[in-house]
């Protein structure tokens, strides 16, 4: 997708901006995609995922392919999702290459230390793990996939999901600003 | 093939979701805290072009939706799940796949994302859990039908959209009548008994047979509705035809309860439940 211009939104931006990054490509840095081109590029390539493949987008299920692979007792994965997934890492290098926003660093807020943020992501993925593999799927494989094809599940992971995490977002503030 | 195929749409999903700054932590962070929408937009505005083009695209024949996976549902493990879920999002500020991008444009707290949910995973998998599964849709869940939940979220569409909200209102009234996405498939004897048996909920049974042949003989419960001579069976707002009409449930259910000097001699321990 072609970037758009810079968004509206990007100088009221509250959170802090961009730390310089040392180790950019040479490419210039260009502003995100419009949201909604966006989402209407990313509802295309669902459909063509439902039309193509007969059925949705995931992640997770990439996830527990491995760790049935590492662990033989836990509930069967999903080879085809561990494709899908590479794709999905090649297609975001590219993207990111394209638009100059490789860098090589740690993510964080002006009060979060890289050692805090690197534990924050690593405890946050592990309870998403958990999550993920109670409810059958994660933003992409259940609340994507099965909200565009009317799951009750699908919209039930999304209340939840959302409901818990603008609950507790306060605790969490000090992570980004 | 299909694994070629899974890697084009996936590097495409990749792409979208680079471009949209979601493998930014920070960006999905400021969801949270209502500083930016762009996860909530991106979201929305997907699933509703995959629902009403997949609604669409089935209704007009190109695709038949008993082909497409649909995620099945549990409440408990969903919500619960979902709970857990949310919480990991936040902590982690990304979500497995946008953990996948952020790793691929070189941020490592991406990378310690994808480590965490492998870890999650194994933890998880350690225990057996006990939920049950199952199909379960809005429409089924709200006693609506298909086309005016996929038209009601085309007209909040039109809400936000900038441009061509004729268009997409237009396309939600089309939606109205557009009737049901599902086309009718055949439907096997035997389930058609199992259905009946567990007097599923929902499921209405036409037998579109002339008076005679209906008097004749027929399945229980059906009503008779002569028509073209097929046997149809609503369920849900999906249709279905019994596959070798009556002649099939006659051979295939019907004759499982003609008693043989085997299931006479079993009849007793099978009442004893053995």
């Amino acid at each position: 997708m072609k970037p758009a211009g810079p968004s509206p939104g990007a100088s009221r931006h509250p959170l802090p901006r961009e730390r310089a990054n040392p180790s950019r490509l040479l490419l210039p840095e260009r502003a995100y995609a419009n949201p909604y081109a966006a989402g209407v590029a990313l509802g295309v390539v669902l459909l063509a995922s439902f039309v193509i493949a007969g059925r949705g987008l995931g992640a997770s299920g990439a996830f527990r392919w491995v760790a049935a692979r590492i662990m033989p007792a836990t509930e069967r994965g999903d080879l085809w999702l561990v494709f899908e997934i590479v794709g999905v890492i090649a297609g975001g290098f590219v993207s990111a290459a394209l638009g100059g926003r490789l860098r090589r660093d740690v993510e964080r807020g002006p009060r979060a230390s890289s050692r805090a943020r690197l534990a924050c992501a690593f405890g946050g993925g592990a309870a998403m793990g958990v999550g993920a593999a109670l409810a059958r799927g994660c933003t992409s494989g259940l609340a994507l996939s099965g909200g565009a094809l009317l799951s009750v599940g699908a919209w039930a992971f999304m209340i939840a999901m959302f409901g818990v995490a603008l609950l507790l977002a306060p605790l969490m503030r000090w992570e980004w600003r | 093939m299909a694994l070629i195929a899974a890697i084009a749409i996936g590097f495409a999903f990749g792409f979208v979701l680079e471009s949209a700054g979601l493998g930014s932590a920070r960006k999905l962070a400021g969801q949270f805290y209502f500083t930016d929408f762009t996860v909530m937009k991106v979201m929305m505005t997907a699933i509703a072009v995959a629902m009403a083009g997949s609604f669409w695209l089935a209704r007009l024949g190109i695709i038949d939706l008993a082909n497409v996976y649909v995620p099945e549902t549990s409440l408990a493990a969903q919500l619960g799940g979902g709970a857990i879920f949310g919480l990991g999002f936040l902590v982690a500020g990304l979500c497995p796949g946008t953990s996948c991008v952020a790793a691929a444009t070189g941020r490592a707290d991406g990378l310690a994302v994808m480590g965490g949910i492998l870890s999650g995973m194994l933890i998880a998998g350690r225990f057996l859990l006990p939920f049950e599964f199952r199909q379960w849709t809005l429409p089924e869940l709200l006693h609506v039908p298909y086309a005016i939940i996929v038209a009601v979220v085309t007209i909040g569409f039109a809400f936000v959209a900038k441009r061509g909200r004729a268009v997409i209102a237009a396309a939600a009234l089309m939606t109205v009548f557009a009737g049901t996405p599902y086309t009718a498939r055949d439907i096997d004897a035997i389930t058609l008994a199992s259905w009946i048996k567990d007097h599923k909920a929902g499921v209405e049974i036409v037998d579109e047979r002339t008076p005679v042949e209906f008097a004749a003989t027929h399945i229980p419960l059906s009503v008779n509705r002569p028509g073209d001579g097929s046997i149809v069976i609503r369920d849900a707002g999906r249709e279905y035809v019994l596959r070798g009409g009556i002649a099939a449930w006659n051979s295939e259910v019907l004759k499982t309860q003609h008693p043989t000097p085997a299931t006479l001699y079993f009849a007793p321990l099978r009442r004893q439940g053995c």
